[in-house]
């Protein structure tokens, strides 16, 4: 994982862990957790997906040599439903074993390609450090222009956004790329997009595009980026059913595990 | 309410002083930090006590310069007999509260504080992208729920942009991608390579052998894998630095808006600062543990969002020089505490606070100030900054390690750097073996040394540090005697 033969540099090797074996190690976790669904992403039957969040950044989980056989960090469900014609509801539970963070988000979206956000949206928080925070319960919406969210009876203001950009939760990129991805490939032209990560932080000015292809293990994968001010650039790989197989930054990898629902 | 004002110190960590788009930069927007600065003073001539996480907030805990803290780098241990801002201010009618990265060790977070969050697996020294939103839920509960019964002091330690030394660690041994070339981003969107990408060969012994020799005291294998970095490489680097600072000018945002909601935001007085800053290609350097401006130098803003503690607004502050052992004696300030005493303990007196309030300056007043900032680096290395000239230099290791932090010994000082800022701002030309800067040079030594001469360098005691000290010490003593047969 560690070389241009391998997936790519968002996922591979990391700190603390500086020896071949790590890598290797990597490559087999990564293969361990990759299910090679045979549902296609389009499929409105699959309802949930189940991603196992693997450090890119190692240190602090191999002090003294002690490797863990299970890398995982999390997982992160990713649920969505038809809710009718014209709209679909999303609920995505996001649980990072170091933060301690649980997120529950709960989301309407259009039935458009951009899954643009719709009516009020909801977070909600718990978290399993041993200080004084435990939960936090948010609600957000779009007025006019502005991003707000209400919290404990507060309304704060988090962002502006630009009339006509198409807008969602970072979590409905997971069926945004894929929706756009043969018109993106197509055309080599690029989607931009505002993006509400976790739907509480606004990403006014962001883009979607073509990466590239590989082949790894008998299997193709199709690279997408997304770039952004105030994000991390991330790389989303596709398999051959168009699932996002690996959603990717330098500091974490989500990877596909589980689709529950559908049908080849 | 409280008459005493509440105060909130937002930190960040890895910042340096010009990674902010309110003070020109166009590579980077930073909304958040330009609000703190509309609605404060900016001191654009603020330094770090040391230039690395531990050691420098070590300062902001105590007040002391990091040779008397015992944390001189980032595997100290702070000495157990110095009391911290959180036990100060607990002990004088506040609720002191932490949120976030700590980083001072020997001294445990949840026992000096009343801690909001400080992770499932406590926060070390990186992981912004797990713990800083985290943090700011953390927060933005705490700041909608308080009952207000006694004036609060809130810290945040976020963790970004600190996540760029993962970035490097990640490109240790392995191709970086070229987004250039694969049309990802364009030439107009990365920052230029930095005026000062090169750097002065005769550093001190001190720096090249902690960051620049092929087996570096520190992090030897992120340098052998940027050897092989081209310009784009080093553009790119900044380009991802800027995009870790934008990720949590947002955390700042939220809270800031969070606080303007509540009641507390009139007599909410607010501190911004960094625990030190990022070299980001400067010098061919990356991340920080050096005394150039880019590692040492950072943002402090002192801020109020409405209109109940008297802050200038909209201000720059160009001419005082303002040092991290200045956080506790503002924050003492502001909460009408005193600063802790100097008091007497079985080994000698408990180092004194050397800082200043800076809360005259941020409401305007004139007030007796420093002439110059003195900053340590990597236990031996020191540098004085005057409004003219930086001077930097190193105490060679003893023959026999003591563990007592070196200073004030002009017999042992090593090598020297001195830049005119005026003339050079970007550290480009060494002028110290001029004979024309002799006394430019005498009178920094001098600075330095009667500087020195009034801190209380503790012995350390811990083993940690102990050991660090003999390995480094060792490597530098036989640089030296190289140095010295050839």
């Amino acid at each position: 994982m560690n070389n241009s033969e391998g997936l790519h540099w968002s996922f591979d090797y990391n700190y603390g862990a500086q020896n071949p074996q790590f890598a290797q190690q990597l490559v087999e976790t990564f293969l361990k957790f990759y299910a090679e669904p045979k549902t296609s992403r389009t499929s409105v039957e699959a309802t949930g997906y189940v991603y196992d969040i693997l450090p890119n950044y190692w240190r602090g989980y191999a002090i003294g040599g002690n490797l863990q056989d299970n890398l995982s960090l999390g997982e992160a469900v990713i649920k969505r439903q038809q809710a009718d014609d014209t709209r679909w509801h999303y609920t995505i539970q996001y649980t990072n074993t170091t933060s301690g963070e649980e997120l529950q988000l709960r989301f309407h979206t259009a039935n458009d390609l951009y899954r643009s956000l719709i009516g009020k949206w909801h977070l909600q928080t718990q978290n399993r450090c041993q200080d004084r925070y435990s939960t936090l319960a948010c609600e957000g919406q779009r007025v006019a222009d502005e991003i707000r969210l209400t919290v404990n009876h507060a309304e704060i203001t988090v962002g502006l956004m630009q009339k006509d950009t198409p807008f969602t939760c970072n979590w409905a990129l997971f069926d945004v790329i894929p929706a756009l991805s043969g018109a993106i490939q197509e055309s080599g032209e690029v989607v931009e997009m505002a993006v509400l990560e976790d739907l509480e932080k606004l990403r006014p000015v962001n883009r979607i595009g073509f990466l590239e292809s590989i082949k790894m293990h008998e299997t193709q994968l199709d690279g997408y980026y997304l770039y952004g001010e105030g994000l991390l650039p991330s790389y989303w790989w596709l398999d051959i059913h168009g699932n996002v197989a690996i959603s990717a930054n330098f500091f974490q990898t989500l990877v596909l595990r589980e689709i529950v629902g559908g049908s080849a | 309410m409280n008459k005493r004002p509440n105060i909130l110190f937002i930190n960040t960590d890895q910042q340096s002083w010009n990674a902010v788009s309110a003070y020109g930069n166009p590579y980077v927007h930073t909304p958040n930090i330009d609000r703190l600065h509309r609605n404060g003073t900016s001191f654009m001539r603020a330094y770090c006590s040391d230039p690395v996480c531990a050691a420098a907030r070590s300062s902001w805990a105590t007040g002391l310069y990091t040779s008397e803290t015992g944390v001189p780098f980032n595997g100290g241990h702070l000495h157990e007999e110095v009391q911290d801002i959180g036990q100060t201010l607990n002990a004088n009618g506040y609720m002191a509260f932490h949120c976030g990265k700590w980083h001072v060790p020997g001294r445990n977070v949840r026992e000096s504080f009343h801690t909001l969050y400080y992770g499932e697996r406590d926060i070390g020294a990186g992981g912004g992208e797990f713990y800083d939103s985290a943090s700011t839920h953390a927060v933005i509960d705490f700041l909608t729920t308080y009952d207000g019964n006694a004036p609060f002091y809130l810290q945040i330690g976020y963790v970004n942009p600190h996540d760029v030394c993962e970035y490097l660690h990640n490109h240790e041994e392995k191709r970086v991608p070229n987004p250039l070339q694969q049309g990802l981003i364009t030439e107009e969107e990365l920052p230029p390579l930095p005026e000062n990408f090169h750097y002065d060969e005769s550093e001190t012994v001190l720096q090249q052998v902690c960051r620049r020799t092929d087996d570096a005291l520190i992090h030897p294998a992120i340098l052998r894998g940027v050897r092989d970095w081209d310009e784009f490489h080093w553009r790119y680097l900044i380009w991802n630095y800027y995009r870790f600072i934008e990720k949590v000018d947002a955390e700042i945002g939220i809270v800031l808006s969070a606080l303007q909601q509540t009641p507390f935001c009139d007599n909410t007085v607010i501190v911004f600062s960094a625990d030190h800053g990022e070299a980001c290609g400067s010098h061919q350097m990356f991340q920080k543990f050096t005394l150039y401006e880019e590692s040492i130098r950072v943002p402090f803003i002192v801020a109020c969002l409405g209109n109940g503690v008297p802050v200038q607004k909209n201000r720059f502050d160009r001419a005082h020089f303002i040092s991290g052992v200045d956080l506790v004696p503002t924050v003492c300030d502001y909460a009408g505490v005193d600063a802790p005493e100097a008091m007497q303990v079985e080994r000698g007196e408990v180092p004194r606070i050397r800082g200043m309030s800076v809360r005259p300056l941020a409401e305007g007043d004139e007030t007796p100030w420093r002439e110059f900032a003195y900053v340590e680096s990597n236990y031996w290395g020191r540098a004085i900054v005057t409004d003219r000239y930086k001077y930097v230099t190193e105490y060679k290791p003893s023959a026999t390690e003591d563990f007592r932090p070196p200073g004030p010994d002009a017999s042992r000082l090593g090598r020297a750097q001195l830049f005119d800022l005026q003339a050079d701002p970007w550290e480009t030309r060494n002028l110290a073996s001029q004979p024309r800067y002799k006394d430019i040079i005498d009178s920094c030594r001098a600075n330095l040394l009667a500087h020195e001469a009034k801190l209380n360098r503790w012995q350390i005691e811990h083993p940690n540090p102990r050991r660090t000290i003999s390995s480094w010490g060792e490597r530098l003593r036989a640089q030296w005697e190289g140095l010295s047969a050839s």
